[in-house]
């Protein structure tokens, strides 16, 4: 029997730069093609696309040796982009279980505990999961990842310690402008990044709020969202000339705003200082306009310098969480490992409904003369008995598991009448448009609040 | 006790303060703030004795001239007293790590050479002394506006390279900074005016020559100029940040040839 193996391959801000990054992020208009030509390859049986301006990741399930996977993923990959192979880390088995976790519970992030991250793995899941790409293994792989990350967050202080790359954007700003009271801010793209940034500005006490965005529509939204003033496209001149704080986030895969621009609105506004945050992947400012005196660009790589430090006062409290994550991704596939799981788990699902259907039936038939005491006496003495009666088959169910006793495993289906091998043994093979029924999702994916069509989220 | 032994007791303690003050820039802890604020205190306390002591010599003998270590010990006094000023506002001890070295390099040349006079005539007439306060209030001034420029253009070079870092965390903003360079150098450019102008009657009362372009004569005029064209583009089209810094530098280096042309009575 093959045993199925978690593979990914992808690229960080741990192993590359933005400007490597921006050249394979897999935008959210080209996500299910994506999805799709990954499907075709040899031996992926499950797969989702990770893919924020921090990282691009595949992660799959494979039935065939998992490095030939990785290498199909890779090369993938690589006919985005060959020059990124470098770049790539792979992963397989508990290591990739482990780094989903990590990268769920916001460990592997550019600001370890930035919450954005989990809704990000979530959107790539549910696109996933639409697309049929994802069903056995995997998509119980991200569900346990994600319930990992509340733990994380819950038990440890690494998401309250967090500050956001938002934080860090307005202690620069603060340090360039001196108070933040009463300046403008311009928002460049009305993503969902954007709309992060500019509640931190207003927080650190901003005055105004102007939003330009290709769709006008979408920028009137935004500014009503956050107590702003919308503004045509054509306006982004004006605009720089008098804002303080200009954040960026569009979705243009060239820079929209160019060295000429800031020039000609840096004499008009009397050379008071600008400062640039780029969160767009690809870049929307031009690298250039940071060699101007008295206006400053930092992109999401430099922001990431800026919260180093902070990094390191977290350091304590992510040892904690990196703990929790290794726990729970060696149980997760302890778990998925033994071939026995998913019977034992339909054999207990039966029990627990013959249980209690019979009680069901059997208070019917005593209509209201039991107290509550009595109903649950009955139901606890039916539970009992499922249990007691079930306890030395899974036992040994669990057993074969261990051995890799597929006979008796067989067997046991067979006795049981647990219908289908491939539905009871999903774990061990489940193409992805067949798998068996999976508890809902815990947390329904954010909603696209962006007007990219590439991904202007970040887990930094 | 003699100005001699206090100017050099005031030296030491400077000394004292800016290395406590630079120690803080490395590791910052209170103790170290303590101690350099209370050396640069008693520096100034003593260096304020000498500049006093010298002064009543110089009023009971009827006139007379600074001498180079005299004139050094009165912009360290006046630089150490703007700061300890600045310092009650705003409490920055990194700008003493600035300041105080920069007053015990003022006092330096002063301890290797204090016997040199100054080379002007002895006529000079009355505004004299307002001519010499006001000429080493501005370069007082204006070695304050060299330190807030320099202290302008570290923390941005951290914030151009995106490696913030001891400057990041200690400095007040690049906003701050500029405004207080400018205020400096406003009114530095003010009392550099009036320097010039008392100079300029001394001249023609002394021997009908309206200007006598000497050294200090020379550099005074172009850190004028400069101060001038700051205040003007700073007013018409808004010049700030790191031209203004790089001007206020230049200014203070002008005015310290000027000042050394004093003691030197070179020709441009």
């Amino acid at each position: 029997m093959t045993r199925s193996e978690l593979v990914l391959v992808g690229l960080s801000h741990h192993t590359a730069p933005v400007a490597v990054r921006e050249r394979i992020a897999v935008g959210e208009g080209v996500v299910d093609e994506a999805l799709g030509s990954l499907r075709a390859l040899p031996g992926i049986d499950e797969t989702f696309v990770v893919s924020t301006c921090n990282r691009v990741e595949v992660y799959a399930v494979t039935g065939a040796a998992p490095a030939e996977a990785g290498q199909a993923i890779r090369g993938w990959l690589s006919s985005q982009d060959a020059a990124i192979d470098s770049h790539l880390y792979e992963h397989h088995g508990l290591e990739a279980v482990r780094h989903l976790f990590r990268v769920c519970a916001s460990l592997d992030s550019m600001v370890v505990g930035e919450p954005q991250i989990l809704g990000q793995v979530k959107e790539a899941f549910a696109t996933a999961e639409k697309a049929g790409a994802v069903g056995g293994l995997l998509a119980r792989c991200c569900r346990r990842a994600f319930t990992v990350a509340k733990r994380v967050r819950n038990e440890t202080q690494v998401g309250k310690l967090a500050v956001s790359m938002s934080f860090a954007a307005v202690e620069l700003a603060n340090k360039i402008l001196g108070s933040l009271e009463g300046k403008t801010v311009l928002l460049v793209g009305a993503g969902k990044m954007s709309a992060l940034a500019a509640r931190h500005l207003l927080g650190a006490g901003v005055g105004r709020v102007a939003v330009v965005n290709r769709s006008r529509e979408r920028a009137d939204e935004l500014a009503r969202e956050i107590g702003g003033e919308a503004f045509d496209w054509a306006s982004l001149q004006d605009r720089l000339a008098e804002a303080d704080v200009v954040v960026c986030s569009t979705a243009a895969p060239l820079p929209v705003i160019s060295r000429e621009m800031v020039q000609a609105a840096r004499k008009v506004r009397r050379h008071r200082p600008l400062f640039f945050i780029d969160l767009a992947v690809p870049r929307d400012v031009d690298p250039r306009v940071n060699e101007l005196d008295g206006i400053f660009v930092y992109d999401v790589d430099d922001l990431d310098k800026v919260v180093d430090e902070n990094r390191k006062a977290r350091e304590g409290e992510a040892a904690r969480a990196e703990g929790i994550v290794d726990q729970e991704a060696g149980a997760f596939l302890a778990a998925t490992r033994s071939e026995a799981a998913p019977i034992v788990r339909e054999l207990r699902l039966r029990g627990e409904a013959v249980a209690r259907h019979e009680v069901e039936r059997t208070l019917a038939r005593f209509g209201d003369s039991l107290t509550p005491e009595q109903r649950k006496s009955v139901d606890a003495l039916a539970r009992a008995i499922v249990n007691k009666l079930l306890h030395e088959p899974t036992a040994r169910i669990r057993e074969a598991g261990e051995r890799d006793d597929g006979e008796l495993l067989r067997a046991a289906v067979n006795l049981f009448g647990i219908e289908g091998e491939p539905a009871a043994l999903s774990v061990v093979r489940a193409p992805a448009n067949e798998a068996a029924p999976e508890a809902p999702n815990e947390a329904a994916p954010a909603a696209d609040a962006g007007d990219a069509s590439r991904p202007t989220g970040s887990d930094g | 006790m003699n100005a001699t032994i206090l100017f050099h007791a005031g030296l030491l303690a400077y000394a004292l303060s800016a290395g406590f003050f630079l120690a803080h820039l490395v590791h910052a802890t209170p103790r170290r703030e303590r101690i350099a604020r209370a050396a640069l205190f008693v520096g100034f306390l003593l260096n304020g004795g000498a500049v006093g002591l010298r002064m009543t010599a110089l009023a009971l003998s009827g006139g007379g001239f600074f001498r180079l270590d005299e004139a050094l010990s009165l912009v360290a006094f006046l630089l150490a007293g703007a700061w300890l000023l600045f310092d009650r506002w705003h409490r920055i001890p990194t700008v003493g790590a600035f300041v105080t070295p920069l007053i015990v390099a003022t006092l330096l040349p002063a301890h290797a050479v204090p016997g040199a006079t100054t080379g002007a005539g002895r006529s000079l007439g009355p505004l004299l002394p307002l001519h010499v306060a006001v000429s080493i209030g501005g370069l007082a001034l204006f070695a304050l506006g060299f330190v807030v420029a320099l202290m302008y253009l570290l923390l941005e070079r951290e914030l151009k390279a995106k490696r913030p870092g001891a400057m990041f965390k200690r400095l007040p903003s690049l906003e701050a900074l500029d405004r207080l360079n400018y205020q400096l150098v406003l009114l530095g450019f003010l009392l550099l005016t009036v320097t010039i102008g008392t100079g300029a009657f001394f001249y023609r009362g002394d021997g009908g020559i309206a200007f006598s372009l000497r050294s200090k004569e020379g550099f005074a005029l172009v850190a004028w100029l400069v101060a001038a064209l700051v205040v003007l583009f700073r007013q018409t089209v808004g010049w700030r940040g790191r031209r203004v810094a790089l001007a206020t530098m230049a200014g203070f280096v002008l005015l310290g040839f000027a000042f050394a042309g004093i003691f030197t009575g070179s020709s441009v």
